[in-house]
């Protein structure tokens, strides 16, 4: 494949084509083999690796389409189907009633918070042994992440219309584009707080970027930042998350026999490894 | 028997206590995801009834492995689906033939399982890269211009980081077609 031409279906997925280059596309599209099936691959890859775009399918009458939708419309699938509707309708019934007054739904949700916790706690304690990778989604608690903007601070307003920008795209897992506003904002500011290591650290492990994701975290332990010690517990996680629970268990003994930052949930975690 | 082949198990039997589970542990951060992203509880509760369902028909088909752990299986798949609904709609819109775009539903969870499983095909290709090419690659695929990714990685020129991504991007390829399932998936 020529170059250009790998260029030209390049431009076409990602900004688009003028007049002149979409009437070359075409004609290749039309008259070259191998052109075409380049073009399809790449399609392929745009839309299954974009975080936002998805692939969906032509042939809605290939065999494999025909195959799987046998067995959907099969009696097991119909009753299954029934079975989920009527669990989620009872559990729907189990909700609490709308129209309470805030502060009781207030209460309601800090109670709730409170039974969640111990029941999760229970749980945890009570079941057999989970996989590493299941306790790192239970642990990584993306709500103890602060905030990226400080409430009440004099800092620049297009920095902090960017670090808006930044922690939204990581809250809507967008962490590529994510990764790419932090990048910026540190070279704008000149400076790479603790928060930002913990959303950099945190975006590279969840696009599986271990090496990068552990330097991130090496460097924020290493830093005079007031967020240094939580390093330990991110590093802890991306271990469990490479399913390197040796090491993730010794860096949680660190922390728990240290006090570092959550020690008793590290604690609590080390309970549930050695079981 | 693990957790994930418990839950697996559980869904094709319709084990009753089992999914309830699967529902009181896993549905609430589907539920703030989908109405987080412009949907409805509705929305929430047909795209974790349908996953579960193309999940239970798999399983029965297949007997496929969940190397991730089943909480983060579930909701990747969830998310997925929710992606999929915008791109079903946004095509409606500018489709001038939208009777063809509407399948009935057992013909729309086949295709959604199916693109499912070629996600899960790129998507492992794109893990087995380096971090630097994933770096470069999550950044091409965002389209994320020439000159940010030159910048944001300290490439040289914008020629030097084209040439990057070209060459991560033959590799992926490399792999994806390399895998015994890329050829059943490819065409469809």
């Amino acid at each position: 494949m020529k170059t250009e031409d790998q260029i030209l279906i390049e431009k076409q997925l990602r900004e688009g084509l003028s007049e002149d280059e979409k009437a070359i596309f075409l004609s290749k599209l039309a008259g070259d083999d191998a052109f075409r099936q380049e073009y399809e691959l790449e399609k392929q890859l745009h839309e299954n690796l974009n975080e936002t775009d998805w692939n969906l399918i032509e042939d809605k009458d290939a065999d494999a389409v025909r195959e799987y939708t046998e067995l959907f419309r099969s009696e097991e699938s119909t009753e299954l189907a029934a079975l989920l509707t009527d669990i989620a309708a009872k559990r729907k019934d189990q909700q609490p009633a709308k129209g309470k007054s805030r502060q009781l739904i207030w209460y309601i949700g800090i109670a709730a918070t409170l039974l969640i916790g111990i029941m999760t706690l229970v749980l945890l304690l009570s079941q057999g042994p989970e996989t590493p990778s299941e306790l790192y989604a239970v642990y990584m608690d993306l709500t103890e992440v602060p905030s990226l903007i400080e409430r009440g601070s004099e800092t620049d307003s297009m920095i902090s219309e960017a670090l808006g920008e930044a922690q939204s795209q990581f809250e809507n897992g967008q962490y590529a584009q994510a990764l790419v506003a932090f990048d910026r904002i540190i070279q704008q500011t000149g400076e790479r707080s603790g928060t930002i290591m913990i959303y950099q650290g945190i975006a590279l492990m969840e696009t599986n970027q271990y090496d990068a994701a552990n330097e991130t975290f090496e460097t924020l332990i290493n830093s005079n930042s007031i967020d240094a010690t939580k390093g330990y517990w991110y590093k802890a996680l991306l271990l469990l998350k490479q399913e390197k629970t040796r090491e993730s268990k010794a860096l949680l003994e660190k922390i728990s026999s240290e006090n570092l930052y959550n020690a008793k949930r590290a604690k609590v975690l080390l309970q549930e490894l050695n079981r | 028997m693990n957790k994930n082949d418990s839950y697996l198990e559980a869904l094709v039997g319709k084990d009753d206590r089992k999914i309830a589970e699967i529902y009181e542990k896993y549905y609430d951060n589907v539920k703030s995801y989908i109405m987080s992203n412009g949907g409805q509880e509705a929305d929430a509760e047909d795209v974790f009834q349908r996953v579960l369902l193309q999940i239970a028909v798999r399983y029965r088909k297949e007997k496929f492995e969940i190397k991730s752990g089943f909480d983060n299986y579930l909701f990747v798949a969830c998310r997925n689906s929710w992606i999929r609904e915008a791109k079903k709609s946004k095509k409606m819109l500018t489709s001038e033939l939208k009777d063809d775009l509407k399948d009935d539903y057992a013909v729309d969870l086949s295709l959604g399982l199916l693109e499912q499983k070629r996600w899960e095909l790129f998507n492992d290709g794109l893990s087995q890269l380096s971090d630097k090419c994933k770096k470069i690659l999550g950044l091409y695929f965002a389209k994320v211009p020439y000159d940010q990714i030159m910048d944001a990685l300290d490439y040289s020129s914008e020629t030097v980081a084209r040439q990057r991504v070209f060459k991560c991007k033959a590799k992926l390829k490399e792999i994806i077609t390399k895998n015994k399932l890329y050829n059943s998936l490819k065409e469809l």
